[in-house]
């Protein structure tokens, strides 16, 4: 037989799909050729030609089936064909891709440094603001449905403000009145010890109504959540519902906690049930436990809380009856509430109050974003700078390769790589960069997330982390889009370059677009390196701010011990004694520099009213930000909580004791009632007595709740003062020595041992319990401090990257200089210049940017200017020595070129 | 001419008898299915229908590959040969089937020995 046939592995893979037709085509040549070849065959044994033909028919057997079957088998050959010759040329570009980042793995570290960081903080930003501002709170079933209820009031003879707290029975009149509503539920938020003893802590508990479960449309984790049915009657059931986050931390996630009891604040709840993992309520504080508001409510409120009108405290949700809106709500809400306030006539209250109902989401709400939210949506945009410059520090990394590859791509052009092939494996390379980013800018954003979730926003339960699918998505999307472009255009244009030209200068010639557009990308990532840094120092220079403003209370070393004596069955005089026991106790321990019982107001926990009148004035003007309000001292108060005298003097040992008729009023009361006057000296005739007591002193004004917040009237009275009446002592001050190591677990230890069934002793630093008011500022400054130093990071990595690749270029043109004279400081000074003028030019304009974009920023800081001189100066001058620093290997580099050398390598 | 049923072949033997037929070199159909005509002397009654689509099957099993090219007499024919793994497939079948045709065999010569006279 002839072998004319020449088969070749090499040329199938390469052979051209087949088509439908051509695939038809081909078996009926093959089975004509077969039939001729059989006739010839039979008719040269002597057949005729009809039964040679009939013959060779039969023997073939059914023709049109065998077309099918054959052509059935034959298309699904050519399709696996096609995909294997697919894959084995992938597999072939992955190869030579990762040949190629191996060897430059610091080029690959880089880009997948840059990208993962970029895309991982936006993922996490970009949920954590989603949380805050832009989604409904988790679990609510048709949460545009449900509102917020809102007041809208005069308090004093300020202007109309806006708030959610007001008394608790407007809610059962709303939800008897107001048809727009088909359900309104109040809550409050407190806090408890759960446990006893030492092994006792403090949990978030939210006291709700018993349908407010069922008013959001929760379901329940475990067991059931709160029913109107445990919230009926004199007193609601002693029942719990837990959080998620607490179930898992402190009950081991066992399902048979249901049915047990807990001891909260003393008492025993049976817990029935489990909230659903990153649950916490309509706000975004946190809550451990939910019990029924009845449980409790006498015993916190007192025993006519359903009806005092005159105490504020609740707050409320409701939800909107089908096709009402919030426009009817709101009028007979404030139908129902103006009813109710002329009822209650109370003096002062605003009668033209209006009910204002609300999203639930955050930016939506009347009362606008809070600090930390508004903080949230800068980080943002902090975020989306971040990924900026690092899309430009890879689209420079990208450039300045391509340049490198002219050379190489010019050479595989001409042994005959195609240029689809070669903008294929190109392709190729970019997305296994890209792939391996994204799983780490996942694993970034996964576990940084959380831990800056826990850091930054503790109160607030993760069902998944921050971390946000949507948004991952996207950024990745972003990044992928701009390496395509990077990495893909810049070479596939390369690939057009002449082959001999490219051959030539053999890789020399400097494209001078390519420069500009590098120099272009350096001096825009400075610029938003600047501007992120000028906004962590502004931030940081306002949390400092907020930290020492003089609010008249040593943050750092006053403490405020509160014990729960409220199940330990005392009376009013042993309450005392033991308060007093307490403060002996506390006094003897060593650290200890003072101490001080506390009657009445204390400056974070509760304020007590506490009129007076001046004799010879027929009506005081009202104060402006409320009071005035009452605590009971010792001769140590003002010098343990750390407030200043200002005029006159603070009471004597003698005078604490007798219960003497002296009085120390703070600066708003001195500035309201005798301005621009002494009113030491002065007698004014307080509630519950009917005789002079004399102002022996002003003291400066000390917190009152919140550190921003202008100060109400306070006035200081003796121990048994008449005006304290029978209100017994509500904490214990400790001032810390100088230096001394933490006395919060001494102080506690201490105090439970006087009473070792006490529920639970709360002991903390002023410092530590204004903390989370200090939160928007230490966010920011946390925030855009790390953002700041990732992205100074990128930029100088892209710097130093960029300046490293123009010495290699320059490599022979610094031999000639040096060649012709040049000394290696004029080199290294010319390459550093180089670097410098673009770092230079980069801070001055992003310097100029923080400038404008500060005056958006001015709301959120604190007494700091958003043009502060010694944040600008810090930051152009650690961004310069940085630039420097990463400027200088090349240099130095360059200033080392051997000329001969240099000059040979041609 | 034997009838049908008598000789119908299991599929995997064709497949042995072709891929026997391409052990000498590259062969178009007809040529297959004549070699196994003439060296069987016609016994086996093997449909041409069935064998192409054996050759067909196998090819894409890449037991054999298929080109085209000049027959003898100067027209296009499909030529096929035998691939490496083909060369392997062959062997293990020639194995499996001398394995079987002797375990039958051995049945049978029990089976004479044992039945009565």
């Amino acid at each position: 037989m002839k072998r004319e046939v020449r088969i070749s592995g090499v040329r199938r893979l390469f052979s051209l799909p087949l088509s439908r037709r051509s695939i038809d085509r081909e078996i009926d040549d093959e089975i004509r050729f077969h039939m001729e070849s059989r006739v010839e065959e039979l008719v040269s044994r002597g057949l005729s030609t009809n039964a040679a033909r009939a013959q060779a028919e039969h023997e073939f057997g059914d023709l049109s089936a065998a077309r099918r079957d054959l052509g059935r088998v034959d298309r699904r050959r050519h399709a696996s064909h096609r995909r294997g010759a697919f894959l084995e040329s992938l597999v072939h570009d992955l190869r030579y891709a990762i040949r190629g980042l191996r060897r430059q793995p610091g080029f690959a570290a880089i880009v997948i440094f840059t990208l993962a960081v970029g895309i991982g903080a936006n993922a996490v930003v970009f949920g954590l603001v989603d949380r805050l501002l832009l989604s409904p709170p988790p679990h609510v079933t048709e949460p545009d449905r449900v509102v917020r209820i809102h007041l809208r009031e005069r308090i004093g003879d300020g202007e109309p403000s806006i708030g959610t707290v007001t008394n608790y029975p407007i809610f059962p009149r709303l939800k008897e009145q107001v048809k727009a509503f088909s359900d309104v539920s109040a809550y409050f938020r407190t806090q408890y010890s759960l446990g006893q003893g030492a092994e006792a802590r403090e949990v978030d508990v939210m006291l709700v109504e018993g349908h407010f479960h069922q008013l959001l449309g929760v379901r329940p984790a475990v067991g059931r959540l709160l029913l109107p049915s445990d919230d009926t009657g004199p007193d609601g059931l002693k029942v719990a519902v837990l959080s998620h986050g607490l179930w898992q931390r402190q009950f081991g996630a066992s399902e048979a906690v249901v049915g047990s009891t807990i001891l909260l604040g003393g008492n025993s709840f049976e817990i029935v049930g489990v909230a659903p993992p990153g649950f916490n309520g309509v706000d975004l504080d946190n809550a451990d436990i939910w019990v029924p508001l009845s449980a409790v409510g006498e015993e916190r409120f007192g025993p006519t809380w359903r009806t005092e009108d005159r105490n504020t405290w609740a707050r409320g949700i409701a939800r909107l009856a089908p096709h009402a809106t919030q426009e009817q709500a709101a009028e007979e809400g404030t139908g129902a509430l103006r009813r109710a306030r002329a009822e209650w006539a109370r003096s002062g209250s605003d009668t033209l109050a209006t009910i204002v109902p609300g999203s639930l989401i955050a930016s939506r709400g009347p009362e606008g974003a809070s600090r930390e939210a508004r903080v949230s949506m800068w980080l943002m945009g902090v975020s989306v700078i971040v990924l900026l410059i690092a899309c430009a520090n890879i689209l420079n990394l990208l450039l300045s390769r391509a340049m490198q590859r002219q050379r190489e791509m010019a050479v595989r052009l001409a042994v005959g790589v195609g240029r689809v092939r070669l903008a294929r494996q190109l392709l190729t390379e970019t997305l296994l960069l890209t792939t391996i980013a994204m799983l780490a800018a996942a694993a970034l954003g996964h576990w940084g997330g959380r831990a800056m979730a826990e850091l930054l926003l503790p109160g607030i339960p993760w069902a998944e982390g921050p971390m946000n699918p949507r948004v991952f998505g996207f950024t990745a999307l972003t990044a992928l889009v701009t390496l395509l472009f990077a990495g893909v255009l810049p070479a596939v244009r390369s690939t057009r370059t002449d082959v001999s030209t490219a051959l030539r200068t053999s890789g020399r010639g400097e494209d001078r677009r390519g420069s500009t557009l590098r120099n272009f990308l350096l001096v825009t990532q400075t610029s938003l390196c600047v501007l992120l840094l000028v906004g962590a120092g502004l931030f940081a220079q306002s949390l400092r701010n907020v930290r020492e403003l003089d609010v008249g209370v040593d943050l750092d070393r006053a403490i405020l011990v509160h014990m729960n004596l409220s199940s330990m069955g005392f009376d009013r005089q042993q309450q005392r004694d033991m308060f007093q026991q307490a403060t002996e106790r506390v006094r003897g321990l060593p650290g200890v520099q003072s101490a001080s019982l506390i009657v009445a107001s204390t400056p974070t926990r509760g304020a007590f009213f506490g009129g007076f009148q001046i004799p010879g004035r027929d009506s005081l003007p009202s104060l402006p930000d409320g009071g005035p309000y009452i605590t009971g001292v010792d001769a140590d108060y003002f010098r343990t909580i750390g407030a200043r005298v200002v005029r006159g003097r603070a009471m004597t040992e003698a005078e604490v004791l007798t219960g003497a008729r002296v009085l120390v009023v703070n600066q708003t009361i001195a500035d309201t009632y005798w301005p621009g006057a002494d009113p030491v000296g002065e007698c004014v005739v307080t509630d519950r007595d009917d005789s002079c007591s004399e102002v022996i002193g002003v003291v400066q004004n000390i917190l009152n709740f919140r550190m921003l917040d202008d100060s109400p009237g306070s006035i200081y009275v003796p121990h048994g003062h008449p005006a304290l009446g029978r209100i017994g002592p509500s904490a214990l001050l400790v001032r810390e020595a100088a230096g001394a190591p933490s006395l919060i677990v001494p102080i506690q230890r201490e105090v439970q041992s006087l009473a070792p069934n006490m529920p639970y002793v709360n002991a903390a630093y002023f410092g530590q319990i204004v903390a989370p008011q200090l939160q928007a500022w230490r966010l920011g400054a946390a925030m855009f401090s790390i953002f700041g130093v990732v992205a100074m990071l990128i930029a100088m990595v892209g710097l130093y990257g960029v300046i490293a690749y123009l010495v290699t270029r320059r490599t022979h043109e610094i031999g000639i200089r040096m060649a012709l004279g040049a000394q290696r400081g004029e080199v290294l000074r010319m390459i550093l210049g180089q670097g410098m003028r673009v770092v230079l030019i980069g801070v001055v304009l992003g310097t100029a940017a923080a400038f404008v974009a500060g005056r958006y920023l001015g709301d959120l800081l604190y007494e700091t200017s958003p043009a502060e001189p010694r944040v600008l100066t810090a930051v152009a001058v650690t961004l310069s020595i940085v630039a420097i620093a990463a400027t200088l290997a090349p240099s130095l580099r360059a200033s080392r070129v051997d000329p001969a050398v240099a000059l040979r390598s041609e | 001419m034997t009838t049908r049923e008598d000789n119908s072949l299991l599929q995997g033997t064709l497949d042995l008898l072709v891929l026997q037929a391409l052990i000498w070199g590259p062969r178009h159909g007809y040529a297959v299915a004549s070699w196994i005509r003439d060296t069987s002397d016609d016994a086996l009654n093997v449909e041409d229908r069935a064998l192409y689509l054996s050759l067909h099957r196998m090819e894409g099993r890449g037991w054999v590959e298929s080109e085209w090219g000049l027959s003898e007499n100067n027209r296009r024919a499909r030529y096929y040969q035998l691939t490496p793994a083909g060369r392997r497939q062959l062997r293990t079948q020639e194995q499996r089937w001398e394995r079987y045709v002797a375990a039958v065999g051995k049945i049978l010569r029990a089976g004479t020995r044992e039945v009565p006279a």
